[in-house]
């Protein structure tokens, strides 16, 4: 015979605490009589009945019996959590909603205890889609405190839903602020007033500003090694990254546009730029040396992006086009824009473009149908981010505005943020952030407050 | 050629024994480790945990569902505890002491699908209830002073936000 342990909530301590009561439905409402029969943990294996109760007949006559289904007139309440091994107490309560294990825990001392269950609102939190953390590997996952970072993650859910967040404006530069890019400890943006600045993201001090280009600063991108920054100088800038908080550094300046560098992407190879001068070139990153120039768009090419062997690019010709990084090719154009391109982002299955034409539209990359098309704003669409969930855009009609990338429904749309037209935006679980012709970068913090250590 | 049919027989606590199909018995892992064990035999397997009218509900339940195909946990919690089919639902209409009894029936016996019906039912008898609604519905006596109450209102109050 297999042991009872192979039961599915493993066999220990069964019958931590057998404590049924049984009361007597009244009519002549009486107060409720009842009796608590309270085992000691039970040491026999196969015990005669799983637990005994004690109750009062219909005549208040007490009555010792086993075969307690068979009495009438009796309604049962059992409290489950606490009569059942707590294996199986924890084990229902992953069939309940947080919303019911808040409640749950003011419903008495015990049920407290155990609504507060660490591995269950660790269950809780990861069965939530789209909720990741970030915690380090010097932590054990057992240490988390589960319930408060799924509040603290809630929350935060609760705000983005709402359009709840504190804005905190950010200035310094002494002209447009063309471009962004942030992480959890900096803001870095590129300006017409020629120089790159690095903000502390959670004191908003600029504390690193960077002299190179000699005209505006139209895009940057970094990584913790380097930063590629492109200028209407016609030139591209290679910095050194790896001491930042110090001094950063020029490596390399490529030169080979013949107009304005509008905007540029990298990875570990390749560094992919686009210009007024219609083209797009493909350079090496380690060496600086130019590899090949995509021909092709027949206007100003605003915005372009890298992801693996394909290159995605948008023109004011009003298309966008897919190219093969190796072969330098163009592999198809997405029409359907009415009017020329600001900016376009790709995540391997979808692109997303935003227009002259006010719309932004999300096509399929493989087929390049456009599946839906977003209207909204009032004016030229600028700038987007887009992650699985949702797409931020920011656009000369000075707004910046949420969308649900599913259903393509308008989520949020903040209206007072900036007095000029908008350049760039980007954002986090956390945070949107947004430059402008008003020379200030907004930051909308979403997590005011809340303890966001282990959430990203 | 007739199939025999292979009958298996069960002892309730009370001594009262039970003739069911194996494929029945083996909706519970238990008996189907037991089974495998010993092969074809003649003896009662004696169940002291599991009363005669319990037995006979779990039974019950077995023979309506001894086709069904296996299903995982992680499918369970995904489906949620609304998703319960209309003869599952009816073979829950039971007082909470038979209730209760099936779910440590369903854990010894090592009957996932009943384990997960009948804790269903019970986590459906708690959600979209306020707590006071809880503790009448189970006979819970609130053992917080006024000023805890008030302490762990405040605490849990975030998950009223939507």
């Amino acid at each position: 015979m297999k042991n009872p342990k192979n039961a599915l909530l493993g066999g220990k301590s069964r019958f931590l605490k057998i404590f049924t009561k049984v009361i007597n439905e009244d009519p002549k409402n009486r107060p409720i009589t009842r009796r608590h029969s309270i085992a000691p943990p039970n040491p026999n294996p196969n015990p005669k009945s799983q637990y005994s109760n004690t109750h009062f007949g219909p005549n208040g006559v007490e009555v010792e019996d086993e075969g307690f289904f068979t009495v009438e007139n009796l309604i049962t309440r059992i409290d489950f959590l606490i009569n059942l091994p707590y294996e199986i107490a924890a084990y229902i309560l992953m069939f309940v909603d947080f919303q019911t294990l808040c409640r749950m825990a003011r419903v008495s001392r015990a049920w407290y205890c155990i609504s507060r269950d660490n591995e269950l609102w660790h269950s809780m939190y990861v069965m939530s889609e789209g909720w990741k953390t970030n915690i380090p590997k010097d932590v054990l996952t057992g240490d988390v405190d589960w319930k408060n970072l799924f509040k603290n993650r809630h929350t935060l859910a609760t705000r983005w839903k709402k359009g709840e967040c504190e804005k905190r404006y950010l200035k310094g530069h002494l002209d447009s602020v063309y471009c962004i890019q942030f992480d959890e400890h900096k803001i870095v943006t590129g300006s017409r007033d020629k120089t790159i600045k690095f903000w502390d993201i959670n004191t908003g001090n600029c504390f690193q500003t960077l002299y190179g280009h000699d005209l505006s600063v139209l895009c940057l991108q970094y990584n913790e090694k380097i930063m590629v920054s492109g200028s209407s100088d016609t030139t591209i800038i290679i910095w050194d990254m790896q001491n930042y908080n110090q001094a950063v550094s020029q490596i390399r300046r490529l030169s080979g546009h013949s107009a304005g560098v509008l905007d540029i992407c990298f990875d570990g190879n390749h560094i992919v730029s686009c210009s007024k001068d219609s083209t797009i070139k493909v350079w090496d990153v380690n060496t600086g040396e130019c590899l090949r120039t995509l021909v092709g768009h027949r206007g100003p090419v605003n915005a372009v992006q890298l992801h693996g062997n394909r290159i995605i690019s948008a023109s004011g010709d009003a298309l966008i086009k897919l190219w093969d990084l190796e072969k330098g090719i163009c592999i198809r154009d997405f029409i359907g824009h009415t009017r020329g391109l600001a900016c376009v982002q790709f995540d391997g299955k979808w692109v997303v473009s935003g227009s002259n034409d006010k719309t932004i539209k999300i096509w399929d990359v493989e087929t390049a149908l456009c599946i839906r098309t977003l209207e909204g704003h009032t004016d030229l669409v600028r700038t987007i981010h887009f992650d699985e969930d949702k797409i931020v855009s920011g656009s000369y009609d000075q707004t910046v505005k949420v969308w649900d990338l599913k259903t393509g429904k308008q989520l949020l749309d903040f209206k007072n943020g900036h007095t000029s037209w908008v350049f760039d935006v980007q954002f986090s679980t956390t945070k949107i952030v947004s430059t402008s012709q008003d020379q200030i970068i907004l930051v909308m913090d979403f997590a005011e407050d809340l303890d966001t250590r282990y959430i990203i | 050629m007739v199939t025999e049919v292979k009958r298996v027989k069960l002892t309730s606590s009370e001594g009262t024994e039970f003739q069911v199909d194996r494929n029945v018995a083996e909706r519970s892992v238990l008996l189907k480790n037991m089974l495998d064990d010993v092969g074809e035999s003649d003896c009662a397997i004696p169940l002291p945990n599991v009363t005669g009218p319990i037995l006979t509900k779990v039974i019950e339940y077995c023979t309506h569902h001894k086709d069904d195909p296996p299903v995982s946990h992680e499918d369970e919690f995904k489906k949620g505890s609304e998703d319960i089919d209309d003869w599952d639902a009816e073979f829950c209409k039971v007082d909470q002491g038979t209730l209760f009894e099936l779910i440590l029936s369903a854990n010894y016996l090592d009957i996932k699908p009943l384990l997960d019906l009948t804790c269903k039912t019970v986590a459906n008898m708690i959600k979209g209830k306020s707590p006071d609604e809880i503790r009448r519905t189970f006979n819970i006596e609130n053992d917080f002073s006024p000023a805890e109450e008030e302490q762990v209102k405040f605490e849990n109050d975030w998950c009223e936000e939507r």
